[in-house]
């Protein structure tokens, strides 16, 4: 596949030469992707996904274009090529375009993101391995009526970059994501929960595990109550953080946003803003990282950037583009979800640096208070105000649960919410590019039903 | 694109499928905004592909494919087969797919095409726009005008006989501005978009679009946070659209009902609300950007009254889904693309207009809050929940509008919410955009008219 992407794209870029065109990136990818789904107990679909493509971007001077293409058939390439030179041709001058990435002499090695089993697996094997989850969750839910809903999605993803200032890159990444979402309804009520693993290997992944969490986590949210409006502590799980902080830290650090003033750290680079315990460090070339590359969506390496330390907002997130304009170390943090996506800064594995102590820790520092397992809800990227919905949660008392809380949310804004930051714990567990273990925090407003 | 269709659907009959769809498709997108004057994310993109999906004895293959090659597209429906039959043992229930079948084309009215109108006239407009933003008050300090299009072309041909070619145009503008003064910064989101050509960006129209926005940022400016607890709650079009869209269009989606988890089950035909309750969805008005003559899958689309008088009274369905629960197919298939799979989605939702006027609500309603605009939300009708957020509102004291305060989250339960709204008005508004359901992203518009909800759950700080 190497060889075949870096023959196309040389070829793209002495086209270009040939046509004037100042600067040309050419990213190339070939992508499989397998997903069975399951509901009930049957199969509900099995989808094959070859997904092949180019995105080319191109600068006339400092007019930039960018088109892409489902194909990689070379005449089409050769047609997107145009439509992004045409595109450049007739935009205006983007005055904080500087370059596209400059060669490097090398990139970091990045171990464990490719597992030729994940590539090799037949659909049977993935059948099996879906159903023993399936089984699993089955087995730990026996009273009352269960339904059972599950998905495996294995990914085969190879991406070359190249470009006309001497970058020319390659690399194959595999990765696998299992969920299962069960049911069970009771006479008098519905319950609901999920569990979900990911990773970029085969062993990442434990069916049995996932099916009997999913389970032990539905049984749990049985009787929800409402609880008194008023100020507690809080608990928050990685997979909330995954939200507030995956989601809703990374944009106030994006340096797209930070430059034009749309973030809530606005004018805080290098201040005191967070808890002294706070580590948040985004690392792009983590062993085994489920977004890990040995570089980003523009040929750059990847790299480890040290965020917040001590409680000092030490560097925000940059792409060539955004460190270029401001002056800045180029971080490798121009994220692509595919040939089809302009490069944008965001996170590769965003990481919460572990403190001490288990869930059951915290939650028993806690006279009185909320642990919040699940919320979707992120923060406001201007303000950092949130209310987020829990939408699985419990009340805490003397450190113990004590039931689900119903129709719930919490409410604070996210400068407050980052000192406030009291304890970390060790738990940490690994989703989609995002890495924590469970963070207690002082204080945040509870409404209810 | 006729003949490729033909090809797979009878490659994968020839490989043993019981049933064979396929969408071909040519779809053309362009998008670029104008950030704070600079023209910036310009993008051109061709997207050509199909989609074969088979059903073997219950069990469904999914292959796309981006190769139209006539033996690229062969090897890839029997794939599709082969895909579906190793699993066919893991299907606990058989089902045949039992549809009329349809012959025809159905395209979108547009009066100036959008590939007619040149890049550096879209272009044009947008800068004048983001220009004039600056312009509208000194505390504006950022202003981001962002436009996309994507015209499409998509053969629909299925093996029981259905051959429908759909042509699809639908241009999007969406404009944000920041302001700021002091230490408060807000930000303002409106959106302009339909189906149609570029007649639908006329200047006026987006000129009132920039007004909208700006108008938002610089009134939240003073704007302060709501103490949470419950309220009653008066809900703008806007916002009333996303309650109609996450709270009632989702759970009716009949893939929750096919697979048994919505907490809606064995309602359908049941009371849920009052009577003056009335939520549709209406793919076929014209030039609206959930707007469709067919489906994804060859259906002829209609409305769909899904809560009439109070009653849960239809559903969205797909082939699947009706042959599956024995319904009249309601034509709600939809994709984002060929790389996906047929679901059923909404198109234009929206709860129906009442009798109040809004200012007697207001002042009948003595103490509460009005929320307002389009901040998100979502929903797990499983669990029988959904949250929406506002991007502003006003306290309502003594009867009148008073103070705006700044967006919150809503959360409500399915079931618990119909029972909850007493009043809707006799004003209406749709408000496009783009909602997300199994990795899948497609246009659509939600609105309704001000209605008035009582005791919900508010965030506050």
């Amino acid at each position: 596949m190497k060889e075949t992407l870096f023959e196309i794209g040389e070829r793209l870029l002495r086209s270009a030469d040939r046509k004037n065109i100042s600067q040309t990136e050419v990213y190339l990818e070939s992508l499989q992707r397998r997903k069975l789904t399951v509901e009930g107990g049957s199969v509900k679909t099995a989808k094959r996904i070859n997904d092949q493509g180019v995105g080319i971007r191109t600068a006339i001077g400092s007019q930039l274009g960018f088109a892409y293409t489902t194909s990689l058939a070379f005449s089409d390439c050769q047609d997107v090529l145009e439509q992004s030179a045409t595109l450049a041709r007739v935009n205006d001058e983007d005055p904080l375009f500087v370059e596209f990435p400059t060669s490097v002499t090398s990139y970091p090695r990045v171990s464990g993101i490719y597992d030729k089993r994940l590539t090799n697996l037949k659909s049977e094997e993935i059948s099996t391995l879906l159903f023993r989850a399936v089984e699993s969750n089955q087995n730990h839910l026996r009273a009352g009526e269960v339904i059972i809903y599950g998905d495996l999605v294995v990914t085969t993803k190879s991406i070359a970059v190249l470009n006309s200032n001497a970058v020319q890159t390659f690399n194959e990444r595999t990765q696998i994501m299992l969920e299962i979402d069960s049911t069970l309804r009771t006479d008098d009520q519905q319950l609901t929960s999920y569990e979900s693993q990911c990773g970029t290997r085969l062993a990442d992944v434990d069916p049995e595990w996932v099916g009997q969490t999913a389970a032990e986590n539905t049984l749990r949210m049985i009787h929800p109550k409402p609880v008194e409006n008023k100020r507690m502590p809080l608990v928050l799980s990685p997979r909330t953080l995954e939200s507030l902080f995956g989601m809703g830290f990374t944009s106030a650090v994006n340096a797209e946003n930070y430059l034009t003033g749309q973030s809530y750290l606005n004018g805080l680079l290098e201040s005191d803003v967070a808890s002294e315990d706070l580590v948040i460090v985004d690392d792009g070339s983590l062993e085994g990282g489920y977004n890990s590359s040995p570089f980003d969506g523009e040929g750059s390496p990847s790299s480890q950037t040290e965020i917040l330390e001590g409680g000092i907002l030490k560097s925000l997130l940059h792409s060539s583009y955004t460190a270029n304009a401001s002056g800045s170390t180029n971080t490798g943090n121009a994220v692509r979800d595919s040939y089809s996506a302009l490069p944008s800064v965001g996170r590769t594995n965003l990481q919460i640096k572990p403190g001490k102590g288990t869930l059951e820790d915290l939650l028993s520092e806690m006279s009185e208070g909320i642990y919040c397992q699940l919320s979707l809800d992120q923060p406001n990227s201007l303000t950092g105000e949130i209310n987020a919905l829990i939408m699985e949660g419990f009340y805490i008392k003397d450190g113990k649960i004590q039931h689900p809380v119903r129709n719930t949310t919490f409410g604070i804004n996210m400068c407050d919410l980052l000192n406030r930051i009291v304890r970390i714990g060790d738990d940490t567990r690994m989703m989609e590019g995002f890495l924590s273990p469970s963070v207690l925090i002082e204080s945040v407003v509870v409404t209810s039903d | 694109m006729r003949d490729i269709g033909h090809m797979a659907v009878e490659a994968a009959r020839d490989a043993g499928a019981d049933f064979a769809d396929v969408r071909v498709e040519r779809t053309q997108k362009f998008s670029i905004e104008v950030h704070d004057s600079i023209p910036r994310k310009g993008l051109v993109a061709k997207i050509t592909g199909a989609g074969i999906r088979v059903l073997v004895a219950g069990s469904w293959g999914f292959c796309p494919t981006s190769n139209l090659d006539p033996s690229n597209i062969r090897e890839v429906a029997r794939a599709a087969v082969e895909l579906a039959v190793s699993n066919k043992d893991r299907v606990k229930k058989v089902f045949e797919i039992e549809l009329d079948t349809c012959v025809d084309e159905a395209k979108t009215p547009v009066k100036v095409p959008l590939q007619n109108v040149s890049i550096e006239e879209k272009l044009a407009l947008l800068k004048e726009l983001n220009k004039e933003a600056s312009d509208i008050d000194a505390r504006v300090f950022n202003s981001r005008t962002a436009y996309q299009e994507t015209v499409t072309s998509l053969q629909i041909i299925n093996s029981l006989g259905t051959d429908v070619h759909l042509e699809l145009s639908i241009p999007w503008l969406k404009i944000f501005v920041a302001a700021r003064e002091n230490s408060s910064s807000q930000r303002g989101v409106a959106r302009l978009g339909g189906s149609g050509g570029f007649e639908q960006m006329n200047y006026e129209n987006a000129r009132a679009t920039l007004e909208e926005s700006a108008t938002l940022a610089l009134e939240k400016l003073d704007s302060t946070t709501v103490k949470g607890g419950t309220y009653d709650v008066i809900t703008d079009p806007d916002l009333t659209g996303v309650l109609a869209h996450e709270a009632f269009g989702h759970a009716c989606e009949a893939d929750n009902w096919v697979s048994n988890v919505t907490i809606f089950r064995g309602r359908l035909g049941k009371k849920l609300g009052s009577e003056v309750i009335n939520i549709s969805d209406d793919p076929t008005i014209l030039g609206l950007r959930g707007s469709f003559a067919y489906d994804w899958e060859g259906t002829k689309t209609r409305k769909r009254e899904l809560i009439k008088n109070g009653r849960l009274n239809e559903l969205l369905h797909t082939l699947e889904t009706a042959s599956r629960m024995n319904l009249e197919c309601t034509g709600a298939a939809r994709c984002e693309s060929f790389m996906f799979e047929p679901i059923p989605r909404m198109g234009n939702t929206f709860f129906e207009p009442g009798d109040w006027k809004v200012e007697e609500l207001i002042e009948d309603t003595k103490s509460g809050l009005i929320l307002c605009g389009i901040g998100g939300g979502y929903t797990m009708s499983s669990r029988g929940v959904y949250a929406f957020m506002s991007t502003h509102g006003y306290l309502i004291e003594s009867g009148e509008r008073s103070q705006i305060i700044r967006g919150t989250t809503i959360s409500g339960e399915h079931l618990g919410t119909l029972v909850k709204i007493d009043a809707l008005c006799d004003d209406f508004r749709m408000n496009s955009g783009t909602c997300g359901k199994a990795d899948q992203h497609v246009p659509d518009m939600s609105g309704g008219p001000h209605i008035r909800i009582r005791n919900m759950v508010v965030g506050g700080q």
